[in-house]
């Protein structure tokens, strides 16, 4: 796995992002940006290209799985590899990331270990 | 028109006045009648405005009458439930997550510090072991006996060190708890404030519907539902302090009217 890598972080709660920043920088991924909800997350990805994106699901503004939907319709962004860091572990919630694409779903709260597990399978397909 | 009332009036003056005469005649007749007629329709509209003020006035009394009538009626424990225990509620809710979220941030702070401070010690420690290593290598038997002891106790340290990493990695990974209490924390406040608009329509309902069957027994169900529901309609708005108008303001406005 490529840490030289570029990562979007999209969560509204501070706390979430910084939690995630740390857990990607102790995995080695140096180039990180935050986002704070879908809508300024889609901005971010339309003037920066980016190889992963972690996003939550419940957000003001734009919820993360609309955002997972107008990343896979978009010809330039439809490729990014996009991970959904939530709470929301309901069947149907899953269900409905795993139909818009999602390339893999952790449920909150999780540990470095599972972060790093996921993305080394994502990167490794 | 003029004609006609010229020809009227020459038959009632009988000659005694000239065609001329009854021609100013007739004109300051009509100038008259319209002054008459503009003076009139000013009457009347200021009369009209005078009235639907009135009617105004009276319905703000109405709708003031009501509400204090309905508040007065309801239990008063019942509308401090309403006014200040849920209102507090929510707030006390809002007010943990921006606690807890200070305090979060706080302490990753810290652990930003110790990650940083370990890491460092971790560098340190790794170029002494080099140096040590070194000087091993140029020593007599003794020296290299001294520097194998040292480097071991360096090696010791430096896995204490790699271990504190590990106990501030899981630290920090457990500060999502405050994602997660928000979260719920934000939830309760939705449910608080929807369990407060309920209260609320409630109390405003049977106060109402208490009130207006008192007003008038007679009212059918039907009747009377309706017109709770359009004084619902009147009476809903802003009820914490600060939004919308509060009861000296109202006072205010219905003097004015």
């Amino acid at each position: 796995m490529d840490t030289n890598m570029r990562v979007l972080i999209v969560d509204d709660f501070a706390t979430m992002r910084r939690i995630l920043k740390n857990i990607l920088k102790q995995i080695g991924f140096k180039n990180i940006s935050e986002a704070e909800n879908g809508k300024a997350a889609l901005k971010e990805l339309k003037s920066e290209k980016f190889d992963l994106v972690l996003c939550d699901w419940n957000m003001p503004e734009m919820p993360g799985i609309e955002l997972l939907n107008q990343v896979r319709s978009d010809e330039q962004l439809k490729g990014i590899p996009f991970v959904m860091v939530t709470a929301e572990a309901k069947k149907e919630n899953i269900l409905e990331a795993v139909k818009a694409g999602v390339s893999s779903y952790i449920v909150k709260p999780f540990t470095a270990e599972t972060v790093s597990e996921k993305l080394k399978k994502i990167f490794a397909a | 028109m003029n004609k006609r009332l010229i020809s009227e009036i020459g038959n009632l003056v009988d000659g005694k006045l000239s065609a001329p005469e009854i021609e100013k005649l007739v004109r300051f007749m009509n100038r008259k009648s319209l002054k008459g007629l503009e003076e009139d329709r000013e009457a009347f509209f200021k009369h009209l405005a005078r009235e639907m003020r009135q009617e105004m006035k009276e319905l703000a009394e109405l709708i003031v009458e009501f509400k204090r009538d309905f508040q007065s009626r309801i239990h008063p424990e019942i509308t401090e439930l309403r006014t200040t225990y849920i209102p507090q509620a929510a707030d006390q809710l809002e007010g943990i997550i921006e606690s807890t979220e200070q305090a979060a941030n706080r302490i990753m702070d810290n652990l930003e510090g110790m990650q940083r401070l370990t890491e460092e010690a971790m560098e340190a420690l790794a170029g002494v072991r080099r140096q040590l290593v070194e000087r091993e290598a140029a020593s007599g038997p003794q020296a290299r006996g001294e520097a194998q002891d040292l480097g071991g106790r360096i090696d010791s340290l430096r896995q204490s060190l790699e271990r504190c990493l590990l106990l501030i990695g899981d630290s920090f990974e457990k500060m999502s708890f405050q994602d997660l209490t928000g979260q719920r924390i934000k939830r309760t406040i939705d449910l608080v404030n929807l369990m407060e608009e309920r209260i609320q329509k409630t109390l405003l309902s049977f106060g109402l519907k208490v009130t207006e069957k008192t007003y008038n027994p007679e009212i059918s169900g039907e009747d009377l539902a309706s017109t709770v529901e359009k004084k619902l309609s009147d009476l809903r708005g802003p009820q914490r302090p600060g939004q919308g108008l509060n009861q000296a303001d109202i006072d205010k406005l219905l003097a004015r009217l």
